[in-house]
């Protein structure tokens, strides 16, 4: 087919809705809202902000009823960081850029998934550390008592669980969010490559 | 819903329709991309100040849209028949095999060169195009040229045309 061919058939196309879209169908459609990365991603992080903060602030009450003040103080101080942290990175993901060109789009989605994938990193490190120790010390209250510190085989077998949990965290995540992180930065690379060919041509 | 919105779908759903086709060939997938397509372009309707044409801000939203590839998992509201896309084997004229062969090979390109070749097909500038894509005219002609000569060779080698 030649090249002025193509165009010719190409341009008898009629698209695959002739009558175009009615207006029950917009509204249903634009009812049921995204579904793209990122807006899965800020439904994740609002879910988890409410979490954090329900259990926080449920933590402190009950602390302060116990008139633990120190603790209660500083549960309410994470409380207020958590809801600062959070916050902000929800509105940085929640910024509009689906119109800007593609290239750029691409930029910018390339980098909230790397932020979203960092957030979970830290989280893990900070919280897979207690949660770990937490689930410890409920299966055996005795398990942080000297006895067992002072044993080569314990302090192994707690920083090698740990490490292990850690390790299967980035795994995950990575098996989630890195493939598609992946696929994007080759996007970005494959749309500037010309470019760079053609700058070397010239050099 | 505002009405304009609604007559800004009806003068552009061929884009759509065409962006989303030749990022996909499974009639799911196809209406999963073009409801996105349409959910996007409503969030920023507001925000379209009018800077550049309506095409060019529909071609921007919908291959960002399919280009960011979508994993849906969510129920889906038919907009094309799931039949639509393949059934026309039996009845089909030549024109529209051909523009098949056309779409089958586009899919056959890179998920970036794609974009590519549908602007340079639908009559774009150099200008437009690299508006669009966000890459200097001098990319976007080298792009044209190296595509369009993939796109002629896969027709030929592929469907012998």
């Amino acid at each position: 087919m030649k090249d002025l061919d193509i165009k010719k058939v190409w341009n008898q196309d009629s698209g695959e809705n002739p009558t175009g879209f009615n207006a029950d169908m917009v509204e249903k459609i634009i009812d049921k809202g995204s579904v793209n990365i990122i807006q899965k991603f800020v439904n994740a992080l609002k879910m988890e902000m409410w979490i954090n903060l329900v259990a926080l602030t449920g933590i402190g009450i009950y602390m302060a009823l116990e008139l633990k003040w120190e603790v209660a103080i500083f549960l309410m101080v994470v409380d207020v960081g958590y809801f600062i942290y959070y916050s902000r990175l929800i509105k940085k993901l929640s910024e509009k850029t689906i119109d800007n060109s593609v290239l750029k789009y691409l930029q910018a989605v390339y980098r909230m998934i790397n932020k979203f994938i960092a957030h979970y990193k830290v989280a893990n490190v900070i919280l897979a550390l207690p949660l770990f120790m937490t689930g410890m010390y409920f299966a055996n209250p005795n398990v942080f008592s000297e006895k067992y510190f002072s044993q080569g085989w314990f302090i192994v077998l707690l920083f090698g669980g740990f490490a292990l949990a850690i390790l299967l965290l980035y795994w995950f995540l990575h098996f989630l969010y890195g493939k598609k992180a992946k696929k994007i930065q080759q996007l970005i690379v494959e749309l500037t490559n010309d470019e760079s060919l053609f700058e070397g041509k010239h050099k | 819903m505002k009405p304009e919105f609604q007559d800004l779908l009806n003068n552009n759903h061929k884009i759509i329709a065409k962006i989303c086709r030749a990022y996909t060939d499974n009639p799911e997938d196809f209406n999963d991309y073009q409801q996105e397509c349409i959910v996007q372009l409503w969030q920023s309707f507001d925000s379209f100040r009018g800077a550049s044409k309506v095409s060019t801000w529909v071609y921007r939203v919908c291959l960002n849209v399919c280009l960011s590839q979508l994993r849906i998992k969510k129920k889906r509201i038919p907009t094309v028949s799931d039949a639509t896309l393949d059934v026309r084997d039996e009845t089909d004229s030549t024109d529209e095999e051909n523009l098949k062969s056309i779409y089958s090979a586009i899919r056959l390109l890179k998920e970036s060169d794609r974009a590519v070749i549908l602007l340079y097909l639908d009559d774009k500038s150099y200008k437009e195009m690299a508006e669009i894509l966000g890459i200097t005219t001098t990319n976007v002609g080298a792009k044209v040229n190296r595509v369009k000569n993939q796109l002629k060779s896969i027709i030929n080698e592929r469907f012998g045309h």
